[in-house]
């Protein structure tokens, strides 16, 4: 879901951010945001995960994604989409405790394989997410991130 | 199977001060070095790829969008009957440094670029380089970070992916906006980079320590 999310942007965002205006440096800063905010987020994450387990640390990366796309949809704002990558950015923990989880339950010998079909779950996200865009993006740009909260939730 | 939530939680954590030393190791740092610098590449790419693409070729959202599909049908299908095969075969080191080539070529083509099938072409080795290069690095450092410290370490390589994020878009977008057909120029030099990491680490010979004869 989480992947699906980040694909349904993907080719819809920088449209939708020059729809409020933004430049393609600002379009830069909107990608930055999510980074800075899950950079500095993610190994807490992770070492939470080490203490307590991979599953709730999972559940709150989704709920953060839920929170930022829904506010994605509802912008009226150039600045509201920062504050949404913002907010998705601080629960990002999900992909380093995900590959955690993977690693966990596999023998060495499987890993490759396994990350193989993590990556292939994310191929399915790039799949999906973009077609389910540019199918949705036809009645508004809001439509697409609102089935994304939705996908999140 | 014994899932990591049956376990319960970790009684001793570890410190920082372990993490770090970790981290420091050398197989382990240069590996998480060579996914940072794939990670610059890939950032630097999907990030200004359609805007790029509508430049160049005058893609709009709907042709945007199809192209990720066609890039995602490729990963899809080495990833789920190739990868495992070919890591059996050749070992994860190699086949690291078979993507890494193959997406120093997918980027430096993209400058050629004048037509969307010309484009596409260049969409599926990007895309089968990103396929083969993900499993076998993920796998490499998952098996050099220590157990108890998995979800740091894996969470500490995912940080640098961001930071790729936070990099890479303003120096492509930069790029981009002096000149669209050179926009591939930022992700061939961090990949050509990862590539150059990744053959001191898996193909170039290590000294062989000298012994002394009497």
């Amino acid at each position: 879901m989480d992947v699906l999310g980040f694909t349904i942007l993907i080719p819809i965002l920088p449209f939708y951010a020059e729809h409020f205006g933004a430049s393609p440096t600002t379009i830069g800063a909107i990608y930055a945001t999510l980074a800075v905010c899950s950079l500095l987020s993610s190994p807490f994450w992770g070492r939470l995960s080490d203490r307590i387990g991979r599953k709730g640390v999972l559940i709150a990366a989704q709920v953060a994604g839920l929170l930022g796309f829904s506010l994605l949809a509802a912008g009226t704002a150039l600045w509201t989409i920062f504050v949404a990558r913002g907010i998705e950015g601080l629960g990002g923990g999900g992909l380093g405790v995900t590959q955690a989880y993977v690693t966990d339950v596999t023998r060495p010998s499987e890993r490759a394989r396994a990350f193989g079909l993590v990556g292939a779950t994310f191929g399915f996200g790039f799949l999906i997410g973009p077609a389910l865009a540019s199918v949705l993006v036809r009645y508004g740009y809001q439509v697409p991130f609102w089935v994304a909260a939705a996908l999140a939730g | 199977m014994l899932l990591p939530e049956s376990k319960g939680a970790v009684k001793t954590a570890p410190t920082l001060a372990e993490i770090r030393a970790s981290l420091r190791s050398p197989v382990l740092g240069r590996l998480i070095l060579t996914q940072f610098a794939f990670a610059l590449a890939f950032t630097s790419w999907v990030t200004a790829f359609a805007l790029f693409a509508e430049r160049v070729v005058g893609f709009g959202a709907p042709q945007t969008a199809n192209t990720f599909i066609l890039s995602s049908i490729v990963a899809i299908v080495v990833q789920l009957w190739f990868i495992g095969r070919l890591v059996d075969r050749f070992g994860e080191g190699r086949i690291a440094i078979a993507g890494l080539a193959c997406a120093v070529c997918a980027y430096a083509g993209v400058g050629f670029v004048t037509a969307p099938l010309m484009l596409f072409g260049f969409i599926v080795l990007w895309s089968l380089s990103s396929a083969l290069i993900r499993p076998a690095l993920g796998a490499l450092v998952s098996e050099a970070a220590p157990a108890d410290q998995r979800g740091t370490i894996l969470s500490v390589n995912d940080s640098f992916n961001y930071l790729a994020f936070l990099i890479s878009p303003f120096l492509s977008t930069t790029v981009l906006r002096i000149n669209p057909h050179l926009t591939g120029i930022v992700p061939t030099l961090f990949a050509a980079v990862a590539l150059l990491l990744g053959y001191r680490l898996f193909v170039a010979p290590r000294p062989q320590p000298v012994v002394e004869t009497a």
